[in-house]
């Protein structure tokens, strides 16, 4: 097996050393004092600009998170964190209210070019330059998806520093801001909506970003609107010892429908990095949401040392009636991802995806899975989950498959597939299905395996070289999460890939 | 993960710490002391296992037993025919095996027969305990993956009696262990077999678990089964313990070099029951068939947790368990197949199927795989769903009355398992079992 062990040592001389976007931005910020304390709080609410309730609500967070602990049920290892060792706000200085990207500081700018995802469109940040001109890309596509038109709200350490195509979102009635300024500009939608998918108290990393959350995107979409362009948020983390606490709230009003992207990286520092974001997506009668992410924090040298710790809750509720929400996400990054994207399937009909293509290499430590909670009638969920382990990193699927027994009909299938390339790694299935009526139909399924010898050498005697019989495997075995994946993302994604595994892939 | 000291006694903790100091605790052998003491303090720290324990978390002892079971003391007398009567109710009665009957806990050498040939010691270990000969002191104790569980502690805290069995040849038919309940009001019966295979062998070996109706008894039981180099194990296990009785089972089985291990389990009885099956494999090209049938209706609640390790390389593992659920019955299969580093070239695959026949009827499953070799082939499935509307229209199509249709269908799925058992003899016997309990509830239904 030539071919393979070629593709291990690639790997192995590959490792996360090479990870692209660990370059650090030389920019002046702003810093809350270092630790947590209710003042901290305070502070950030204060920098919002924000509304007595919401305050109070941080503060009630707070308090409840002061009795919580920690939680270890993770297959995950890592040092305890000192939370009074970080700071909760970080600011660009440079960033008071931004009107475009002429007034953003241009070292963020050369930041954002650097970047691979999801601002790679120069051409759309250009548009943005020129927004006051009549734009070329200003022709009539509303409600062509897959355009190459992506609006961004970029987030960067504790602020959104700029949110594109707002005007023309405006014009279909599509609301895309920060969560901050929808506070300012829409309290009622932030009052109904948040906290209502993932309480205030959800969990520990949780309850800690209801306290100390500092931006993150709000979308709207009215009803019967289908949001004309994709929407993004990149978030990056750049200012040492900060944790970043992002909170994303997306609301699908009945028969509208919206696809979302989000991109992250981070400077390669030695240090370990927090982020604890909390994501909540509401979909309502005939509503669907379509959330993609690539997750592409810095993961940590070789030997384990630095790396983004990612404490990720992420629910999105199937509210209405045939509503429907979809996950889809490539985890390369993070030194530690403890990320369970679920669905709560709550209206008749519903239904729930989730598409997970989950890569760990170096020393990362990957314990992610998603929950279907299954409570209306019909309501349905796929599960689709390929993970592939190499180096010395453990990737671990957990999930949970539940019907509640007035959720009759409710059908659920899923397939976990692992990779292991090299025999330091492991790969782990950890699924709970719990069936509490008979009408539910439930299917299961997990595999765990390397690249055969059978396959690479049906492969090579096609006359393919060892490296394209190995880049074809891979490929063929995240291909069913691939291509649910948005157009915008693909081509960053198949890099990505490449980018983790390199030597497999070609 | 410890129980919170603070947390108060349940009475059924309450029940077995006060047997801690009482007289009814087994004293020695001297062999067994540490152990013992080990395993009393085991329970002391952590009490009975509930839902926050991952591994209990489907079935929470705590909550589930309400009352204090305490071990029961010298068994009462008891009528010989009744418990003929009783025998003759094993699925395996009308077959030729060898007898080791255990009434109430304690061995009945009356209503035993033993004959097995020159290749066959069967023992009864509070004969033997004082006086132990070398395969039982090496061996009792030492079969254990997982000892400082809840249910493998109380039982070394307590257990006195059971059959010490070893086998050196091929046996002639098999042996079957009768466990019978039939004293009255709350109790702990607690019993302990060890199984030893030698080099080559060939075990045969029945268990059954029969409780006179109507009492309300916990019955523990580990069993220990070494499988040599090259033998070769047949185990099958029918629980029908009465129907408010608590079953509690822990079977470890550790596998020798080129060892074929076949272990099969069945359950209709109790209220609460728990099979754990803990697997090791010590030595390489071994194989292990774990399978079993769960049938349940009323409120029972019947939990299967299995871990098998692949500690060494080229092996095979499999499972496969299904599931009848009627009622407001609950079946739960928790399954872990671990790969350690160094074991390459496992083959490794799992399956675990419900079929839920009421509406209220819940089935929960947990199968779980934890590898760390690249070069496996490992795999599990699970499946929860009610009879196929189209299968029965097939059959009703074709003047099969519903009840017939859905009986036959019951029997296909559930019959996918009994396949698994080698003994056509047993398979059959197990078929009748299954049959009887089916038309019971058919005609119920």
């Amino acid at each position: 097996m030539a071919a393979v062990q070629d593709t291990i040592e690639q790997v192995r001389g590959v490792d996360v050393d090479k990870y692209k976007y660990g370059f650090k931005t030389e920019i002046e910020s702003e810093l809350a004092p270092k630790g947590l304390s209710e003042d901290i709080v305070r502070y950030i609410s204060g920098k919002n600009d924000e509304p007595e309730w919401l305050l109070e609500w941080r503060l009630e967070a707070y308090r409840r998170w002061l009795t919580m602990e920690e939680p270890d049920w993770a297959r995950v290892d890592y040092p305890k964190i000192d939370f009074q060792d970080l700071y909760y706000y970080a600011a660009p200085k440079t960033t008071e209210g931004p009107k475009s990207l002429d007034e953003v500081d241009p070292i963020l700018l050369e930041t954002y070019a650097k970047l691979g995802i999801p601002l790679k469109e120069q051409e759309i940040l250009a548009g943005v330059r020129k927004h006051d001109e009549p734009s070329t890309l200003d022709e009539d596509g509303v409600g062509e998806m897959g355009s190459g038109r992506v609006a961004i709200d970029a987030v960067f350490d504790s602020v959104s520093v700029v949110t594109t195509f707002k005007k023309e979102l405006a014009k279909a009635g599509v609301i895309f801001c920060s969560i901050s300024e929808a506070v300012r500009e829409h309290p009622e939608l932030v009052k109904k909506y948040l906290g209502t998918v993932v309480p205030q108290s959800d969990n520990f990393y949780a309850t800690l970003n209801s306290a100390v959350y500092s931006d993150g995107s709000f979308v709207y979409i009215p009803e019967g609107v289908r949001c004309p362009m994709e929407l993004s948020t990149y978030f990056r983390i750049n200012e040492e010892n900060t944790g970043q606490f992002e909170r994303t709230l997306i609301i699908a009003e009945k028969g509208s429908y919206v696809s979302y992207l989000e991109g992250c990286t981070a400077p390669m520092r030695d240090e370990n990095q927090l982020h604890a974001a909390v994501v909540e997506l509401v979909a309502l009668d005939d509503a669907e949401i379509k959330y993609s992410t690539v997750q592409n924090w810095y993961p940590g040298d070789a030997n384990g040392k630095g790396g983004i710790y990612n404490f990720v809750t992420k629910r999105g509720d199937c509210r209405g009636k045939n509503s429907k929400i979809s996950w889809t996400q490539v985890e390369t990054g993070s030194a530690i991802t403890w990320k369970y994207p679920s669905c709560i399937l709550r209206g008749e009909n519903s239904r729930g995806e989730f598409y997970s293509i989950a890569i760990s290499n170096g020393r990362q430590q990957v314990d992610s899975g998603t929950k279907m909670i299954h409570l209306g009638k019909n309501s349905s969920s796929r599960i689709i989950s390929k993970g592939i382990s190499a180096g010395h990193s453990q990737n671990t699927y957990r999930g949970l498959v539940s019907a509640h027994r007035k959720a009759t009909g409710a059908r659920n299938f899923t397939q976990c597939d692992s990779l292991l390339i090299g025999d330091k790694c492991g790969a782990h299935t950890v699924p709970y299905i719990e069936a509490k009526n008979s009408s539910s139909t439930f299917e299961h399924e997990a595999t765990t395996s390397k690249i055969s010898d059978d396959q690479m050498f049906y492969a090579r005697q096609r006359g393919l070289g060892e490296e394209e019989a190995v880049a074809l495997i891979v490929n063929g075995f995240v291909r069913d999460v691939l291509q649910h994946l948005p157009m915008e993302f693909m081509a960053e994604t198949q890099k990505l890939i490449g980018i983790s595994l390199e030597g497999s892939v070609g | 993960m410890q129980m919170n000291s603070a947390v108060e006694k349940t009475p059924a903790e309450a029940a077995y710490l006060v047997a801690f100091d009482g007289d009814g605790l087994p004293s020695g052998p001297a062999w067994l002391d540490s152990q013992r003491s080990a395993a009393r303090a085991a329970f002391v720290a952590s009490g009975l296992p509930h839902r926050r324990i991952e591994e209990w978390k489907y079935t929470d002892l705590r909550n589930q037993l309400a009352a204090g079971y305490p071990p029961l003391g010298e068994a009462p007398l008891a009528d010989v025919a009744r418990f003929q009567e009783m025998i003759a109710a094993s699925p395996f009665a009308g077959l030729d095996t060898a007898r080791a009957v255990f009434a109430d806990g304690v061995f009945r050498p009356e209503l035993s027969n033993l004959a097995l040939g020159d290749d066959v010691d069967i023992l009864s270990l509070a004969e033997c305990l004082d006086e132990a000969p070398d395969w039982v002191t090496s061996n009792l104790g030492q079969v254990m993956s997982r000892p400082d569980n809840a249910i493998a502690a109380l039982n070394m805290a307590f257990a006195r009696h059971g059959a010490a069995v070893r086998v050196r040849g091929r046996q002639e038919k098999p042996l079957e262990l009768i466990f019978l309940h039939t004293a009255s009001g709350h109790h702990t019966v607690t019993n302990r077999n060890l199984i030893v295979v030698e080099e080559g062998a060939h075990a045969h070996i029945l268990e059954s678990h029969l409780g006179a109706s109507g009492q309300e008894y916990l019955a523990n039981i580990v069993t220990e089964i070494s499988v040599g180099k090259s033998a070769v194990l047949d185990h099958v296990k029918v629980q029908m313990e009465a129907d408010g009785a608590v079953h509690l089972s822990d079977v470890n089985i550790w596998l020798g070099e080129n060892a074929n291990a076949n272990s099969f389990v069945a359950s209709t009885g109790a209220s609460v029951s728990r099979n754990q099956v803990f697997a090791e494999f010590g030595g390489e090209h071994t194989n292990l068939n774990l399978s079993g049938a769960c049938m349940l209706a009323g409120s029972q609640h019947c939990d299967t947790t299995l871990e098998v390790d692949h500690a060494v390389p080229h092996c095979t593992s499999r499972e496969l368990f299904k599931l009848v659920l009627d009622d407001t019955s609950r079946g739960i299969f928790q399954g872990k197949v671990s790969v350690r580093p160094n074991a390459q070239k496992t083959d490794g695959k799992q399956m675990a199927q419900a079929l839920l026949l009421a509406e209220t009827a819940e089935f929960d499953a947990k199968p779980e795989l934890e590898i760390f070799a690249d070069d496996v082939v490992c795999g599990h499935g699970a499946t929860a769903g009610d009879l196929d509307e189209e299968h029965l229209y097939y059959l009703r199509a074709r003047g099969i009355p519903k009840r017939e249709a859905m009986a036959l269908l019951i029997a296909a799925f559930i019959g996918e398992a009994f396949d698994e058992v080698t003994s056509d003899d047993v398979r059959e016997a197990l078929a009748g079992f299954a049959g009887a309990w089916l038309d019971q509830h058919t005609e119920r239904g």
